[in-house]
C-alpha cells in the first residue's frame, strides 16, 4: 500500500470553451486536491480558455482544433505518461465533478484497490435532475456492464476517474475513445485485466455554458454505444495483449 | 449493342484509365487508388468486345434481364469503392488525432523551454522529469 503523498499525481482537465468556469473550477480543485499537478488539455477552444488556465497557473496543453472529449484526455494521458505520473485524476471543466472527492478517487488506486477508480454518481449524490431518457440509457448500460464484467456498475458513463500508471499507459496511445469513455471502455479494462472499482462522489449542476449531450446527439450515441460494445467483445484478447505490454 | 454504344464505353474507358494514369504520374492519386480506378477503366475498355456473351453469362447467373447483371455490377463496384474510402478515412482520422495531440503537447514544451530561456518563472514543470521521451520510444501506429 503506497500513501498519496509518496505518488507523482496529477490532474487532467479536458476543456472545450470554458473560459467562464474554469476560474471558479482551478481554484476549488487546488483547494481540495494539494500537492497534485494541474494540467488543463484546451480541446480547440474558440475563447480564452488556454489564457485564463495559464492565468491561474494551470500547465496547459493547447490542441489547435477540437478533437473531442476522449481525445482531449487521451492527450492528458500521453502527458501524464512521458511526465512520468504514477496516478491521474481525469475532472471535467464545467464544475460538475466535486473536487471534494478527487482525494478520495485517487486514495483508492493509491491504496491498490483497484487500477481505476469510478466516480458514481448513485453511489454517491447527483446534485441536479437527470432526464428521463438519459438515466434510462445509463441503466440499461449500466445493467449490460454489470453483467458482463460481474461486478456491479452502477455509473458506467462517468469520466469522474482517478487511473494508475498501468492503465495511463494501457490508454495513452490505443484503446481509449475520441468521444466519450464510457460502459465500452470499462469493458475494455475488465478485458484487458485491469481492477476497476467505484467511489461514491457528487456531481453537480454544471455552472455555466452547453453540456455535450444535446441535441441529437442521444441517439447518436445509443447506437454508437451498442456497437462499441458489441467491437469489444469482439476484440476480448487483443485487449489482453495490449494490457500485458502496458504493464511490461 | 450497336456499334456506337460500343465505341461510347470503349472511349470512356480508355478515358478514365488516361486520366488515372495521368493523376497517378503526376502525384495527384496515389497508386493505391489509381489502381482500382485503372481497374474501372480495364472493366469499361474491354466490356464492348465482351458484350455479345453477357446476355449468356446473365441468363447463366439467373438474371432474365442482361442490363440489370450490368448494373449490379456497377453498384458493388462503386460500394467497394466507397468501402476503401471509409476505410481510408477511418484511418486517416486516427492518424490526424494523433498528430493533434502531438501539436499540443509539442506546443506546451516549446512554451515551457521558451520560459526556461527567458528566465521567468513559468508554469512549473513536474517535479522530476524524466530526460525528454521522443516519440520514436512509443509503441508505432499500428496504421
Amino acid at each position: 500500500m503506497t500513501t498519496l503523498d509518496a505518488l507523482r499525481r496529477l490532474i487532467i482537465i479536458p476543456a472545450f470553451n470554458e473560459a467562464g468556469n474554469l476560474p471558479r473550477v482551478i481554484p476549488e480543485i487546488r483547494n481540495q486536491a494539494p500537492g497534485f499537478d494541474l494540467v488543463v488539455v484546451d480541446d480547440g477552444s474558440s475563447d480564452d480558455t488556454s489564457a485564463v488556465a495559464r492565468g491561474l497557473g494551470a500547465l496547459v496543453i493547447s490542441l489547435p482544433v477540437n478533437l473531442g472529449y476522449g481525445g482531449a484526455v487521451q492527450t492528458g494521458f500521453r502527458f501524464a505518461v512521458r511526465h512520468d505520473y504514477d496516478l491521474a485524476v481525469v475532472v471535467d471543466a464545467d464544475g460538475q465533478h466535486d473536487p471534494a472527492n478527487i482525494v478520495d478517487l485517487a486514495q483508492v488506486v493509491a491504496a491498490g484497490q483497484a487500477d481505476v477508480a469510478i466516480g458514481s454518481r448513485f453511489r454517491g449524490r447527483a446534485d441536479y435532475s437527470i432526464p428521463w431518457a438519459k438515466r434510462t440509457g445509463m441503466k440499461v448500460f449500466a445493467w449490460v456492464v454489470s453483467t458482463i464484467t460481474g461486478q456491479q456498475v452502477t455509473d458506467p458513463t462517468s469520466g469522474f476517474q482517478a487511473l494508475n500508471r498501468e492503465v495511463l499507459r494501457f490508454f495513452a496511445y490505443d484503446n481509449y475513445p475520441v468521444d466519450y469513455p464510457d460502459a465500452d471502455t470499462l469493458l475494455v479494462l475488465h478485458y484487458a485485466g485491469f481492477r476497476t472499482r467505484e467511489a461514491p462522489v457528487t456531481i453537480r449542476q454544471r455552472l455555466s455554458g452547453v453540456s455535450m449531450h444535446s441535441g441529437w446527439k442521444p441517439f447518436y450515441y445509443i447506437g454508437k454505444m451498442w456497437l462499441a460494445i458489441a467491437m469489444v467483445l469482439l476484440r476480448e484478447k487483443t485487449h489482453f495483449r495490449q494490457a500485458k505490454v502496458a504493464r511490461s | 449493342m450497336s456499334l456506337q454504344a460500343r465505341l461510347y464505353l470503349l472511349l470512356l474507358g480508355l478515358g478514365v484509365l488516361a486520366i488515372a494514369i495521368n493523376m497517378a504520374r503526376t502525384k495527384r492519386l496515389r497508386e493505391s487508388y489509381a489502381l482500382l480506378w485503372l481497374l474501372v477503366g480495364a472493366g469499361l475498355t474491354i466490356s464492348p468486345f465482351i458484350a455479345d456473351h453477357l446476355d449468356q453469362w446473365a441468363l447463366r447467373l439467373g438474371f432474365p434481364y442482361a442490363p440489370s447483371l450490368l448494373l449490379m455490377l456497377a453498384i458493388i463496384g462503386l460500394l467497394l469503392i466507397i468501402f476503401l474510402l471509409s476505410i481510408s478515412i477511418s484511418r486517416n482520422s486516427e492518424q490526424i488525432k494523433t498528430l493533434i495531440q502531438e501539436i499540443g503537447l509539442l506546443r506546451h514544451e516549446i512554451q515551457r523551454l521558451q520560459g526556461q530561456i527567458a528566465g521567468q518563472e513559468t508554469p512549473r514543470p513536474p517535479a522530476h522529469e524524466p530526460p525528454h521521451a521522443l516519440p520514436s520510444d512509443e509503441p508505432r501506429d499500428p496504421a
